[in-house]
């Protein structure tokens, strides 16, 4: 496939439209990537994804494009409302994970001296890895209302503040959610699990501001260098793996039903204005409250964690929140195409909306600067706080990356780490690291992502959003 | 002869065995999960379950056993010592003898978010059953 393709410029290929493809794929990635994007089946994947019908423009995919199931990781793809499908392959398992970012009043100086019992009490607050579950054992009744009212639900109980709730996407609900559709194996595996982080890539992380690329934009947001941050990612656990699941086996037939050849069986789909197509975005939906409602937890406990550790008040140490967002999600959008207002749903599958400034969905805080987009980096380097362009809004309906992408398989990496000791040689880097298990660790090591800044600097020069600041982690906790 | 890989996915695992019969292939698909998921432990066959799946096909039944134990896994923590099955094309029922996991003395390494319709493959190939699955961690 590698060598049909097409360089658009120095950081955009494309796959050519042949065979059952609708439209061609674009691929967002340098040359010096192209190589390593090519190894595996992920190309492949987004020329799948553009086979689907309804799909508008292109199939795309952003830097940290890697081989996931139907649609690759990394991967955008918009459908027309009326004419288009919904795929739960378009969203992934982990529906709505995502990333909140929180800053603090304090400065790198003032917390380094504590930050080993600050992870400890992180780790000890924040309940985490595999199969964890919650100190909230929620009824059914409060389960309804999480699923349909989001953070919000949380925030009522007394899980942060009201404040929160204006930097999330959607402010922490999405409408539309009908828990009346959710299966009695989905309301088992979320009743134990709200509230916690889980395993795998998920983590809690202290970081520090280290480089401001745009000041102006950087003290909108409230950033401003060796001032501390909180990175929280972590999305709907066991619930929104199993609407996920539930979705796929609906979506099988309803393929077939509707006449949808699939290249992949896990591209299964069903017409947008189909019930089965609006069942899934209102089970989605309710997946989407729930992880809203995880990290608004979350972010209390670390809040309390951090004055236990540190022995400040929460005010004086005043974590807010500065944006958070999903990057496992299909929304319904409007965004232009051909000159012509069109509404549209917009898959992102490990990839995250970047709207560019004054779009009315960005806080008003944030309107003239466009929206926030947070990049995690794997744990001993770097995270990323960029904003949305225009360019964006033209050309990936407004969405960029959203992570390093990992390189190596997870039991690479496990005996990559095998007669190492990895939480030592983190500290050398100037992080304390927690986790359950030191497989975890093994499994999250560095080596195993993408340096982050590679993908960064990719779509900050291909225009589809800009570089903000530069975080780095001191402290990580992982599930 | 009786087979069994795991093999990489990027971020993920699968596995793919050779059986003589259906029903240990399906039973030791199940194994081998439970390996994946907590492996090097002693469980004593103490809690009894029986399950019926259904599936339009080899492979669908496949998934959705896999996926209704990995929910007893994710929901009680119940692990699977000893397996009885009965399979047919379409359904199957499984009569199991387990155990609860303590996380103050059994290790547990992954959690499998899904069992997933990814390079599925069940079928009978000449005089053997052969299985391949990717899980989603």
């Amino acid at each position: 496939m590698k060598h049909n393709v097409k360089k658009i410029h120095d950081y955009l290929f494309e796959i050519p439209q042949t065979g059952k493809m609708l439209v061609p794929a674009r691929l967002y990635v340098s040359e010096k990537m192209l190589d390593d994007v090519f190894s595996d089946n992920a190309p492949e994947q987004a020329a799948h994804v553009a086979w689907l019908p309804g799909i508008i423009n292109y199939s795309m995919a952003m830097p940290d494009i890697h081989w996931g199931y139907g649609f690759p990781i990394g991967g955008v793809a918009a459908f027309d409302y009326e004419t288009g499908v919904v795929s739960p392959g378009g969203v992934g398992y982990d529906i709505n994970c995502g990333v909140r970012l929180l800053k603090t009043d304090l400065t790198v100086d003032e917390v380094m001296p504590k930050m080993k019992p600050l992870v400890d009490q992180l780790f000890r607050d924040i309940p985490s890895g595999v199969g964890s579950t919650g100190s909230i054992k929620l009824t059914h009744k409060e389960e309804q209302h999480v699923l349909r009212n989001g953070a919000h639900w949380a925030v009522e109980q007394g899980f942060g503040i009201a404040k929160d709730l204006d930097k999330i996407e959607e402010n922490g609900t999405m409408p539309g959610a009908n828990p009346e559709l959710i299966s009695e194996h989905a309301l088992a595996r979320g009743k134990a699990q709200l509230g916690t982080l889980g395993s795998g890539n998920h983590f809690v992380e202290v970081g520090v501001v280290e480089q401001i690329y745009n000041p102006t934009v950087a003290d909108i947001l409230g950033l401003h260098k060796d001032q501390i941050t909180v990175i929280i990612h972590t999305g709907s656990r066991g619930f929104g793996h199993q609407v996920c699941d539930d979705a796929i086996r609906v979506m099988l037939r309803a393929s077939e039903k509707y006449g949808i050849t699939l290249p992949d069986r896990q591209l299964c789909c069903a017409p947008i204005q189909s019930p089965e197509g609006q069942n899934y975005l209102a089970q989605m939906a309710c997946a989407v409250n729930f992880a809203f409602t995880n990290r608004q937890m979350i972010t209390h406990w670390a809040r309390g964690a951090f004055s236990k550790a540190l022995g400040i008040s929460e005010r004086a140490i005043n974590m807010t929140v500065v944006y958070e967002v999903a990057h496992n999600i299909a929304k319904i959008e409007e965004h232009i195409v051909d000159g012509q207002k069109r509404k549209v749903c917009v898959h992102r599958k490990g990839a995250t909306r970047a709207f560019g400034p004054l779009h009315p969905a960005i806080p008003a805080d944030y309107r003239e600067i466009g929206q926030p987009v947070l990049i995690p980096g794997d744990m001993g380097r770097y995270s990323y706080v960029l904003v949305g362009t225009d360019q964006a809004m033209q050309e990936t309906f407004g969405s960029t990356c959203h992570g390093a992408g990992r390189v190596m398989s997870r039991t690479k990496a496990k005996k990559a780490g095998q007669g190492r000791d990895l939480r030592k040689e983190m500290a050398k880097r100037g992080i304390v690291v927690r986790a359950s298990s030191y497989a975890t660790i093994a499994e999250e090591m560095p080596e195993a992502y993408k340096d982050v800044s590679d993908v960064v600097d990719i779509v900050h020069n291909a225009g589809i959003s800009k570089k903000v600041a530069k975080l780095r982690p001191l402290g990580v906790i992982k599930g | 002869m009786e087979t069994i890989e795991f093999f990489d996915h990027t971020a993920d695992i699968g596995i793919r065995l050779t059986r003589p019969t259906p029903e240990e292939l399906f039973r030791d698909a199940a194994f081998a999960m439970f390996d994946l998921i907590a492996p090097n432990n002693k469980f004593r066959p103490v809690i009894n379950y029986t399950i019926t799946v259904q599936g339009v096909n080899l492979e669908e039944l496949m998934v959705n056993w896999l996926s209704e134990i990995n929910f007893y896994f994710q929901v009680n923590g119940y692990v699977p010592v000893n397996i009885a099955l009965v399979v047919n094309s379409t359904c199957l029922t499984a009569k199991i003898q387990g155990d609860i996991i303590d996380r103050s003395v059994h290790n547990v390494e992954i959690e499998i978010k899904a069992i997933t319709f990814h390079k599925i493959d069940v079928r009978q190939a000449d005089d053997k059953w052969k299985a391949q699955v990717v899980f989603d961690i």
